[in-house]
């Protein structure tokens, strides 16, 4: 089931509302939101990231591995950075390639049905001009035009790969 | 050695839990012996490399598919059902290219869709594919990825 476009709107613009997080805890996640993956704010020595490697305990047993194969240290130690970016770069295409959700989607509406929306949505005493009012709908059309494309939709996973292959 | 090696994962790689994704994984390691260590890792990476090529070529037909169901539905009014629509066309034609046997049915929806729209299967996958080129390409680059990450693991 798809959003209507009044709900969308409505979540919109009651998101403008929110004062954002209050608590420290609640700050410290937020603070996290725009992160994708952080593969690219990775420290280039592994012992500077202990949680990542707590993750992957396994990784440093791989260590006493290669030095008894005769690895120098520093060697292992680049081996071992080389692994967990390979895991991470997995960890991130497989959260990357996942669909959007229908309920995040607009249903199909040809641009008058847009209009007419924007029409009923208005607020009667405000001062709303025509060429503001048609920006509106030419941004909400665009919108439910992307929404509607489900190529495109399909398309967004592919793009978000492509995005990580430089961390390959 | 163990017959069943437990891929270690990141947890929160929802995707990686899949079963498929485990069994396939399971299967790579087992024609290898099922290696530990070093070896084991590298062999999981190639596994993922693996699987993401069958994935992509999957999801490359199916974005076709998807774009012959939308050139269909394109040209006809815009409804409720108009999704729907296209949804049906992406199904037959799926199974259709598949070679599953449609149902009568299903058959007569497909042909007189096509037909409507004056193509026949063939030239409609191949405007499809022309529409798509720009997308085509950067899957393409995505599975040549994959190869060149199997070429340096192996």
């Amino acid at each position: 089931m798809k959003i209507s476009v009044e709900k969308l709107v409505a979540n919109r613009a009651n998101a403008q509302k929110s004062s954002g997080p209050q608590t420290r805890a609640g700050k410290l996640r937020s603070a996290r939101n725009a992160l994708k993956h952080g593969l690219g704010a990775r420290s280039s020595n592994p012992s500077q990231n202990p949680p990542l490697l707590d993750h992957f305990p396994e990784l440093k047993s791989y260590q006493q591995e290669l030095t008894a194969l005769g690895y120098p240290d520093a060697q292992s130690q680049e081996i071992i950075e080389a692994l967990l970016t390979a895991r991470q770069v997995i960890d991130a295409k497989h959260n990357a390639y996942t669909d959007r959700l229908n309920e995040e989607r607009l249903g199909d509406m040809t641009p008058e049905a847009v209009a007419s929306f924007v029409r009923e949505m208005e607020d009667p005493l405000s001062t709303v001009t025509p060429m503001e009012r048609a920006r509106v709908v030419a941004l909400l059309f665009k919108l439910v035009q992307k929404d509607n494309d489900l190529p495109g939709l399909l398309f967004e996973k592919f793009e978000a790969h492509r995005k990580l292959i430089r961390y390959e | 050695m163990a017959d069943h090696k437990e891929i270690n994962l990141p947890q929160s790689a929802s995707y990686s839990n899949l079963p498929e994704y485990k069994d396939h994984g399971y299967q790579i390691l087992n024609s290898y012996d099922s290696p530990e260590g070093v070896l084991g890792e590298l062999v999981r990476h190639m596994a993922d490399a693996m699987w993401w090529v069958k994935t992509y070529q999957k999801d490359k037909d199916h974005l076709i598919v998807m774009k012959m169901a939308m050139l269909i539905k394109s040209r006809s009014d815009l409804g409720m059902d108009a999704e729907e629509k296209a949804l049906r066309f992406f199904d037959c034609l799926i199974n259709a290219w598949s070679g599953k046997v449609l149902d009568p049915d299903d058959q007569a929806f497909l042909d007189s869709a096509i037909r409507s729209k004056g193509h026949n299967i063939a030239s409609l996958r191949a405007d499809a594919i022309r529409r798509s080129i720009k997308e085509l390409e950067v899957i393409d680059r995505l599975i040549d990825r994959q190869f060149k990450n199997m070429r340096l693991l192996m």
